[in-house]
């Protein structure tokens, strides 16, 4: 006997497909939406139908973007001889959130991740080498994040930008704001000493 | 399996983001051999184990055995060894990841062995040191298949028993589906050429293999010799495994473009 009505089972079944979602939380999504009225659930469905057909990746930066190029590839009051490299669209978000950076991105839409089967060919990195070739670009920022395969891709981005007519940086790591540094871990604090700052002298 | 807490020594091998704040990290310990644990709230909380459950880190570790699913539940983490450099420099971090994959797939959860972890540790540390790394590979490599019980065979032709050498040839042919050698004269039609080895790979190799870890330092092996004798061993380790090493392709590539301006 079928207990569940199949066009219930197939959206818990999709549901199931998203990252962190299990079979207990499909259900609850599920039935929430189910007992929603029927225009809620219809807006999520065209919202989803329009995803592909209207949202392309930006052939600079490789952002998720309605137009090609993005808003911030497009917008000339920023400084587009500064890149600053990130793994993902997420990260992205973050930086633009803080008002801090003021140039444009390239999103590698990923890491290295050999066990995976993830060189750098699965990667947008072959597109950022032409980017730094083509003279058009000061400064490429490395801003990976500073997880073991975070690092190491940056340190095959270094390596290989190194030799092209760019000046390269990487994200500063340090002591988190409001921590007492005698919470830091022993690595962190390391960095921190290493890369201080100078102030005045 | 009782529900007390256990504490052990371990190497990360993988780690995997699960939800939204945990950690799901696969360990290689002496005592316990390759097991799995949760590591709640591991992505957000910033005292306990934040930086600690990296790829590669050697850590000393608390956990509770699971009752009835797979996952264990660690507790806490002390880094005992982090290996910086195996981040920081991709020629490094390649061959500490192909070692790493190669442990997770050769081996079982819960079945130790003392040697795999020694090893593994041993491969690490050489690595972070600046050891080069194909030459380590090889004898890590050598070493596991030895401790899974798939020691190859290269004393003499698997079919007439001649010795290397014995009879003027300039190589032997390896033959990945059975870990043995032929000589030229026995492989006959059977195109192994892929698998050659040359005398001079087959003499290290033979070496290698009766080498313990703290003798491997005074192996000096070229370069090319080293290559050959991974790739060997790497096709016959796929034989084994009957699946792709994801990890191999990467390595190769950068043996193919060896960069490294910067040190
Ligand atoms: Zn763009
Ligand atoms: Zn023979």
């Amino acid at each position: 006997m079928q207990v569940v009505p199949p066009p219930l089972e197939r959206l818990i079944t999709d549901l199931t497909r998203l990252p962190g979602i299990g079979q207990k939380t499909a259900s609850r999504l599920a039935l929430y939406l189910l007992r929603r009225p029927a225009a809620e659930a219809l807006n999520l469905s065209a919202s989803l139908a329009e995803l592909h057909a209207s949202i392309q990746l930006c052939s600079t930066c490789f952002a998720f973007s309605e137009n090609d190029p993005c808003v911030i590839c497009s917008d000339t009051r920023r400084n587009n001889r500064l890149v600053c490299v990130v793994e993902e669209p997420g990260d992205l978000m973050v930086i633009e959130k803080t008002n801090a950076f003021r140039g444009v991105y390239h999103i590698l839409h990923g890491v290295l991740a050999p066990m995976e089967g993830i060189g750098p060919d699965e990667l947008k990195v072959r597109e950022l080498f032409y980017r730094a070739e083509s003279q058009e670009i000061e400064e490429v920022l490395v801003a990976t994040s500073s997880t073991v395969p975070g690092e190491a891709t940056a340190s095959y981005l270094i390596d290989h930008l190194t030799g092209m007519p760019v000046k390269v940086t990487r994200l500063a790591c340090g002591i988190p704001m409001g921590m007492d540094i005698k919470y830091a871990d022993e690595h962190t604090l390391a960095k921190a000493i290493e890369t201080r700052q100078f102030v005045k002298g | 399996m009782s529900s007390q807490n256990c504490r052990t020594r371990c190497i990360v091998l993988k780690n995997t983001d699960f939800g939204e704040s945990d950690r799901i990290v696969t360990l290689y310990s002496p005592d316990h051999g390759r097991f799995t644990a949760i590591a709640k709230g591991a992505k957000r909380s910033q005292k306990r184990f934040v930086n600690k459950l990296e790829e590669f880190s050697l850590l000393d570790v608390i956990y509770r055995p699971a009752k009835y699913n797979r996952l264990h539940f660690l507790s806490e983490a002390e880094l005992q060894e982090a290996f910086l450099s195996l981040r920081t420099h991709w020629q490094r971090y390649c061959p500490a990841i192909l070692a790493c994959e190669l442990v997770l797939r050769f081996t079982r959860e819960h079945d130790p062995d003392s040697r795999i972890f020694t090893l593994l540790h041993w491969l690490l540390h050489s690595l972070h040191n600046g050891t080069a790394h194909l030459p380590a590979l090889v004898f890590f490599l050598l070493h596991l298949l030895d401790a899974c019980g798939y020691q190859p065979r290269l004393k003499h032709c698997a079919a007439c028993s001649c010795l290397p050498g014995q009879n003027k040839q300039l190589s032997f042919m390896f033959q990945p589906g059975n870990g043995s050698l032929l000589c030229p004269r026995c492989s006959g039609t059977t195109d192994l050429s892929r698998y050659s080895l040359s005398l001079q790979s087959l003499k290290f190799l033979q070496t290698a293999q009766k080498m313990t870890i703290n003798q491997m330092q005074r192996l000096q092996m070229p370069e090319q010799v080293a290559s050959e004798c991974l790739f060997v061993l790497y096709s016959y380790s796929r034989y084994l495994l009957q699946c792709d090493i994801h990890s191999w392709s990467f390595l190769v590539q950068g043996i193919k473009k060896p960069i490294s301006k910067k040190r």
